[in-house]
């Protein structure tokens, strides 16, 4: 408990004071107040313009991986739950395989599948007769849906676990009453799986948008903010403008806003949780 | 309830199809460990190694400046990381789920609110706190963060499972002659064994698979994660198998290990999300 308030709690009030100082990466005891200079630094400086590039590839990011992971993790969930399905362990083991791998190896095979010279992916394309191979990673237009694919394989497997413990909540019963009464199997997945499952759906939710804003790993190892800052996402931005430029200010300003962010979404949940439970009463 | 045979062939074969392409991308970087380098990237690809070696094991180990030490801390990291955290989580997560004491729910909210606070937030003054007082660069250093992280999610899981616990069970044990501490593990423990295999499983996975924190707060003493990135550019590009290969002996004992456990793990991850 102790280490927790030592290494976590200090720190955060730490990030809010240094928030407010110019503090340089060589010289680390020694800060001077700026005030709000450093955010205005933020918006100001570029490029990467925080308006015009950071956040709008960050949105980009990581509405594009929230929408692949939930859709496929919500379709594979029901498919494989299926009551006839066989095999649902050998399935669920594997599909979980993507969570379990730390993000610097996917970093790795996925910039191996994208490489454009030695690369499978324009192997193949060259088979089928394309003629004008793309650079994945290094055309400006593809490389954040190509970060947002190889996330979405990843990430999918969380929404997949989320989406299957809530389908295992819904108690089969219900199912058998609806097609007494005559539901087809649209009407059931409308009338009884949906409903029910909207709790699961929203937390999964809130948690996927949290944990890929604050997702570094992954659009470090594959493009480092690049090609022409078009992945500079907020998580970079804060690693580069603090231990590349060495504006530790600066980038603890970053991290006070990434902050604000996630405060949002946890009340967001906390307060989507509460009325769960009051409703469950 | 009448399934159409026609959905049930579609159902698999979707089925079928995503776990193909859940396997693929790793499949194909792992491969590359068995083939010589110009069979992994030459023309045309192969799906299976043509003339399966184990030279690329040899040449990491003897010709490329690949640090093997890094497996070595990052099993020592994540090892004490995952017994600190659970150790702790298992004390916390007893004491929470058998014990009332004045603001006993705030408190639960309140280490639930931690694990929400993203370390990215507090990587900037952690890095100074660690330069400050001699932790940077050390594993030991590593293994608190790590099992920081954890043990917040680790508390609740558990303590949802001392819940289910009978007391009555303690109750007859304690009447029997056990202390307090013996009632612990002679049969609560025992019970919520499962529960502390899933904190644990998790906990290691966590430590294990981390890059953020480790590249910030090391520099020579990496774990694997860290090399395996300083490696990538050093030589990624050119040399696919060599970093297969070491990918491989990054995550292939994991990945069968986790196979192993895979229950708990799921039960850790399902239950520690859904924190109700």
């Amino acid at each position: 408990m102790l280490l927790l308030l030592l290494l976590l709690v200090y720190p955060l009030g730490q990030a809010v004071y240094l928030s407010l100082h110019e503090v340089k990466l060589a010289s680390l005891n020694q800060q001077k107040y700026v005030g709000l200079r450093n955010y205005v630094k933020i918006f100001a400086d570029g490029p990467p313009g925080f308006l015009s590039q950071v956040l709008p590839a960050t949105f980009y990011f990581v509405s594009g991986s929230i929408a692949g992971q939930l859709g496929f993790g919500l379709a594979m969930a029901l498919l494989v739950n299926q009551r006839w399905v066989k095999g649902k362990q050998v399935f669920r083991a594997i599909f979980i395989l993507p969570w379990v791998t730390s993000a610097i190896v996917i970093a790795i095979s996925w910039r191996f599948l994208y490489e454009p010279r030695l690369g499978i992916l324009n192997y193949v394309l060259a088979l089928l007769g394309a003629r004008n191979l793309p650079g994945w990673l290094n055309d400006l237009g593809l490389v954040v849906p190509c970060l947002i694919i190889a996330n979405t394989w990843h990430g999918t497997a969380f929404s997949f676990t989320m989406q299957t413990a809530g389908l295992q909540s819904i108690p089969y019963t219900l199912y058998e009453a609806a097609t007494v009464d005559g539901a087809s199997a649209g009407q059931r997945f409308r009338y009884v799986t949906l409903p029910l499952m909207r709790p699961f759906i929203v937390i999964n939710l809130v948690l996927v948008s949290m944990y890929t804003i604050n997702f570094f790993d992954l659009v470090y190892a594959m493009t480092n903010g690049g090609p022409l800052y078009r992945t500079e996402v907020i998580a970079v931005l804060l690693y580069h403008q603090a231990f590349e430029y060495g504006h530790m200010g600066t980038g603890a300003a970053v991290a006070v806003m990434i902050l604000a962010i996630n405060l949002a979404l946890t009340v967001l949940y906390m307060r989507f949780n509460r009325e769960q439970a009051a409703r469950k009463k | 309830m009448k399934v159409r045979s026609s959905w049930k062939v579609l159902t698999y074969f979707m089925l079928l199809v995503w776990a193909v392409l859940t396997v693929l991308p790793l499949y194909w970087l792992l491969s590359a460990t068995f083939k010589l380098p110009g069979e992994a990237i030459g023309y045309p690809p192969t799906l299976f190694p043509k003339n399966p070696t184990l030279r690329n094991f040899g040449a990491l180990l003897f010709m490329s400046k690949f640090g093997f030490k890094s497996y070595l801390n990052s099993i020592v990291v994540a090892t004490g990381a995952t017994l600190i955290s659970t150790a702790s989580a298992m004390l916390a997560g007893f004491g929470f789920s058998r014990y009332r004491f004045p603001l006993k729910n705030q408190l639960l909210i309140f280490i639930l609110l931690l694990q929400m606070i993203p370390l990215l937030a507090v990587i900037i003054p952690l890095y100074r706190l660690y330069s400050l007082y001699g932790l940077y660069n050390t594993r030991f250093g590593l293994m608190i963060v790590y099992a920081v992280r954890t043990v917040s999610m680790n508390t609740w899981l558990l303590k949802g499972y001392f819940d289910t616990v009978p007391v009555e069970i303690e109750e007859a044990a304690l009447i029997d002659g056990c202390s307090r501490l013996q009632a612990f593990y002679r049969v609560s423990f025992p019970i919520a064994a499962p529960g502390v295999a899933a904190a644990a499983i998790f906990a290691f996975f966590r430590s294990w698979n981390e890059f953020m924190i480790a590249m910030t707060l090391t520099s020579t003493v990496r774990p694997y994660t860290v090399e395996l990135y300083r490696f990538l550019g050093e030589y990624g590009e050119v040399n696919w198998s060599l970093l297969g290969t070491a990918s491989f002996i990054a995550i292939v004992p994991v990945l069968v290990l986790f196979s192993l456990f895979q229950k708990y793990f799921v039960i850790g991850l399902a239950g520690g999300a859904l924190k109700e």
